[in-house]
């Protein structure tokens, strides 16, 4: 098939009439018209038209949904508002999407035994927002925490800056009520713990839609902490502030959050936003410390020495919330940033052992020389965990090809690092070629024969997390699922 | 008793053991043992069970044995597979705060280990317990207020499945999402569904500064009020729990416990006597970490003997006279769910878990029923544990739906059954 020609429509006329029993004709979307704005989540490199997109309001919608897919057997997944950066809502080989964002309510907010029960599409910082009033606030918080769902976050055991203190989202899901691939409502775990049994609840979470669809979660809530100090501190290179990271968790600090920005994102913000950042910096690493008033200072002190010992030219405290709100809008506008100097550009997510942080960055520095790309990193590095982006030019096809060879380099590196491919996005469909670095084939027919216990159709977001199959090579091919329903946005 | 004795002992030579006294302390719940197996390897454990698949026979893993009586009796002929070798500290990174270790090390040593480094993995766990029983279990306790349970923290997993197929999830590094969380599966999973080999934890700076906060009260109502109104404070603490003073001493003891600097300690003490004014019985005191570090002990027996047992001194192995109740609840419940077993209350906290020790001994079948009847009502999650001679059909409730996708997990693997069989939910 010609890979860039646009995908048809390949539902079943069938399933479509079933479909709209279910939710109601105007709660679903045909045709390449109304379903192309679904064809990619914001990993925009692989697209995939949705044979349709449906509208559900609740559990038993989704299973009648569900039900209508697999008596047709047919593939199906399901989507809140798309932020996703690893292709995980995409809609492979047509797949129907089931929408989530009309479920966002917050269904119960108990500050008692703080926890909080919601319907998937409620917004991440909604929740946070609901539970001001209790100062309590829900840990987990991805960079889109304004535009992403808590049933996303579910899916691919999203994280952001404050998990480093706080934990990604699978310490924060106490329960989740689902529909399984069969269309049958579970629930798994829920407010009180001890539930007997295997921790399904801790199981679910992070595998990417592929075992069902969350219709309800408990997520555990966290008191706000009672005074936070914001700290930016500038080193002269991106060798320096690594090795500051890792001088600072070396000596058992261990900081709210504690990001890496290096010269060329600052570039680019402060051409953009002229926040003050200083323009000579090699990188800067933004510090937060949390915890009771007292002590704070003392701890501020001990970071901003150890910053000291590894070359740090100056250190910057926010002196109230307006300060710091305004140091951490580098951060969290520094992808809106880059994309206004660079017409796309590619973000990774590998993980690796926060000591080899400065040989990491040398390398990744390596090889945007050896492949004459850019390569920022803005990252959340006190976890270890990447995000080198790769500048190309998406109508430059040789700049498309190095970028996907530099990519591959860089995972590469990562799991010889000891590390991991992905530390809060997700597998989807993006890395799952390189999933046979990490495990081999036992590890991974373990994990098939425990998703084929909830799907043994393989129906729910099918090609996704876990690979199908591996006895291809990884390097030069394609992931097999690709071969079919697929074409590259930018080839 | 099989020829497949025989077999094996050709098979694995020395690291299969029919002796009786080695037999003997390898029985659990009063069952002995065909054989003990100690392999000196994973390949070597990987082996025996693929062994014992072939031939069908029950695998009950075991570590150093101190939670014997924690899930059903075993089935009446089955071979007991030790990790007792199998207990090296495969790596530990202090720049990276991360550490694998193999199943069979205690946690005494495994603690003391990583101590030297300044790091410490703040588990409620008896220090004679292996790492691997730890997980199957999914032990903690009171200081799950402060540092969450294993599922907080525990990165990966090397586990040997009832297939004898060894396979691996997780990794090493501090956040993961490279494939599906296998390991969350593991903690809690009694050895149902393969021998855990090795494990790679995320670690915490040790504590080198904490207090105390101890009050008495005459009541339950007394203690549970108090202690809410500290939860309501939003503290950083590690534990806050009330303990019954002793058996035969009906007071309440509420155990309040944080670490962090001089400053913060000053100020959560300030609070916590602004919450709960001190009476005549209450003390406060500087935890005596280092003290007793200095003294030689285990930083593993110091956490267990100031969390669990702080209240009655390290006497022995915990409820070994009686029968042992874990109950999961929402803290609107409480009151209801400590009205059930008002009796036996041994203690219980605000946020989590509670424990309860029932000592009638035995406990009666009836009684037993009663309690269940009650909870299940109440929507109380309950385990009964260390239940020995007493006949309780179902020990963890009324089987759930989501049972059957348990039951499913299992089968996948476990084909054959022979983990544990018949001991948890499934």
């Amino acid at each position: 098939m010609n890979a860039s020609a646009p995908l048809e429509n390949k539902l079943p006329a069938a399933l479509l009439a079933a479909l709209q029993n279910a939710v109601g004709a105007p709660n679903v979307l045909s045709g390449r018209d109304e379903t192309l704005v679904y064809d990619c989540d914001g990993m925009t490199l692989h697209k995939s038209l949705p044979g349709a997109v449906v509208f559900v309001k609740n559990a038993a919608e989704i299973s009648a949904v569900v039900k209508a897919c697999v008596a047709a057997n047919y593939p199906f997944i399901a989507r809140g508002t798309g932020t996703g950066l690893s292709g995980g809502a995409m809609a492979l080989n047509n797949a129907v999407v089931i929408e989530l964002a009309r479920m966002n309510r917050i269904l119960e907010i108990n500050a008692a035994d703080r926890y909080a029960v919601v319907e998937p599409g409620v917004i991440n910082l909604n929740l946070t927002k609901a539970c001001a009033g209790h100062a309590l606030h829900f840990a987990p918080d991805p960079s889109s925490q304004g535009a992403c769902t808590i049933g996303g976050n579910v899916a691919e055991n999203s994280g952001g800056p404050h998990t480093l203190k706080y934990g990604v989202t699978i310490n924060h899901i106490i329960g989740v009520e689902a529909v399984l691939p069969s269309g049958e409502i579970v629930t798994l775990g829920g407010p009180a713990p001890q539930s007997p049994g295997y921790d399904l609840t801790g199981l679910f979470v992070g595998s990417e839609g592929t075992f069902g669809i969350a219709t309800k979660i408990w997520c555990r809530l966290t008191p706000n902490p009672e005074a936070v100090k914001t700290l930016l501190a500038v080193f002269p290179t991106v060798d320096a502030a690594s090795r500051g990271v890792t001088g600072i968790i070396g000596a058992g600090i261990v900081p709210a959050a504690l990001e890496l920005i290096d010269k060329h994102i600052i570039h680019a913000v402060e051409n953009w936003l002229h926040l003050g950042f200083p323009l000579d910096a090699g990188a800067v690493l933004l510090i937060e410390l949390d915890g009771l008033r007292d002590g704070l200072d003392a701890l501020a002190e001990r970071v901003m020495a150890v910053c000291t010992e590894h070359g740090c030219i100056s250190v910057r405290v926010a002196k109230d919330n307006a300060e710091r709100l305004l140091l951490w809008k580098a951060r969290k506008q520094a992808f809106g940033a880059i994309g206004r100097i660079c017409p796309s550009f590619y973000i990774q997510d590998g993980v690796i052992p926060r000591t080899k942080l400065p040989a990491m960055l040398a390398k990744i520095d390596v090889l945007g020389q050896k492949y004459s790309l850019t390569v920022c990193n803005v990252f959340h590095a006190g976890d270890g965990n990447l995000h080198p982006i790769i500048l190309y030019d998406e109508k430059n096809p040789k700049q498309v090809e190095d970028a996907l060879a530099c990519n591959s380099e860089i995972m590469r590196a990562v799991v010889e690092m000891g590390g991991a491919l992905s530390g809060e996005h997700g597998i989807g469909l993006e890395k799952l070629e390189f999933m046979p670095l990490v495990y081999n084939e036992d590890d991974l027919e373990g994990m098939r024969r425990v998703r084929d216990v909830f799907d043994p159709k393989r129906l729910s977001n099918p090609g996704k997390a876990v690979p199908s199959r591996c006895c291809w090579e990884v390097k030069g091919h394609e992931p097999p699922s690709l071969a079919f329903g697929v074409r590259k946005a930018h080839g | 008793m099989g020829d497949w004795v025989q077999q094996f002992k050709s098979q694995f030579g020395d690291a299969v053991c029919t002796d009786d006294v080695v037999r003997c302390a390898h029985s659990d719940q009063d069952i002995v043992p065909v054989c003990v197996c100690i392999p000196e390897s994973e390949a070597q454990a990987a082996a025996m069970i693929c062994f014992a698949e072939a031939h069908k026979i029950p695998v009950v893993p075991c570590g150093s044995g101190v939670s014997e009586g924690s899930c059903a009796p075993p089935p009446s002929e089955f071979l007991a597979l030790s990790t007792k070798r199998l207990n090296k500290l495969i790596h530990h990174e202090p720049g990276d705060m991360v550490a694998t270790v193999q199943a069979g090390m205690p946690f005494h040593q495994f603690s003391d280990s990583i101590a030297t480094k300044g790091q410490w993995l703040p588990v409620d766990a008896p220090p004679e317990a292996t790492i691997g029983g730890i997980v199957a279990q999914n032990t903690h306790g009171p200081r799950s207020l402060g540092y969450g349970t294993l599922r907080d923290m525990i990165l990966g997993m090397t586990v040997i499945n009832g297939d004898g197929v060894i396979r691996k999830c997780g990794g090493k590094v501090v956040k993961n999402v490279t494939g599906y969380a296998l390991d969350k599966l593991y903690i809690g999973s009694f050895g149902t569904l393969g021998l855990i080999s090795e494990v790679t934890f995320k670690l915490r700076p040790l504590p080198v500064d904490g207090i105390f906060y101890d009050v008495f009260f005459a009541t339950t109502n007394e203690s549970i009020s108090a202690m809410h109104a500290i939860a309501a404070k939003n503290l950083p603490l590690e534990i806050l729990q009330v303990f019954k003073y002793s058996r035969s001493d009906p007071r309440f003891f509420l155990r309040v416990a944080a670490t962090g600097t001089p400053a913060e300690l000053a100020r959560i003490i300030e609070d916590l006597r602004q919450s709960v004014p001190e009476n005549e019985f209450s003390t406060s005191s500087k935890t005596d970490v280092e003290e007793r570090r200095s003294n030689g002990a285990s930083v593993a027996d110091i956490s267990w003997t100031n969390g669990i047992f702080a209240y009655r001194g390290r006497q022995s192995l915990p409820f070994l006279n009686g029968a042992t109740l874990h109950i999961g609840y929402v803290s609107s419940k409480l009151d209801s769910a400590l009205k059930i077993v008002e009796r036996y209350i041994d203690g219980y906290r605000s946020i989590g878990m509670t424990e309860a020790v029932i000592d009638i001994d035995p406990l009666s079948e009836v009684e037993a029923a009663r309690i269940a009847s009650e909870f299940e009502k109440l929507g109380v999650n309950f385990a009964f544990e260390n239940i020995v001679g007493v006949n309780i059909p179902n020990r963890w409730g009324t089987p759930r739906p989501e049972w059957a996708i348990m039951k499913q997990i299992k089968a996948a693997l476990d084909p054959q059954g022979i983990m544990n069989p018949g001991r948890f939910v499934v």
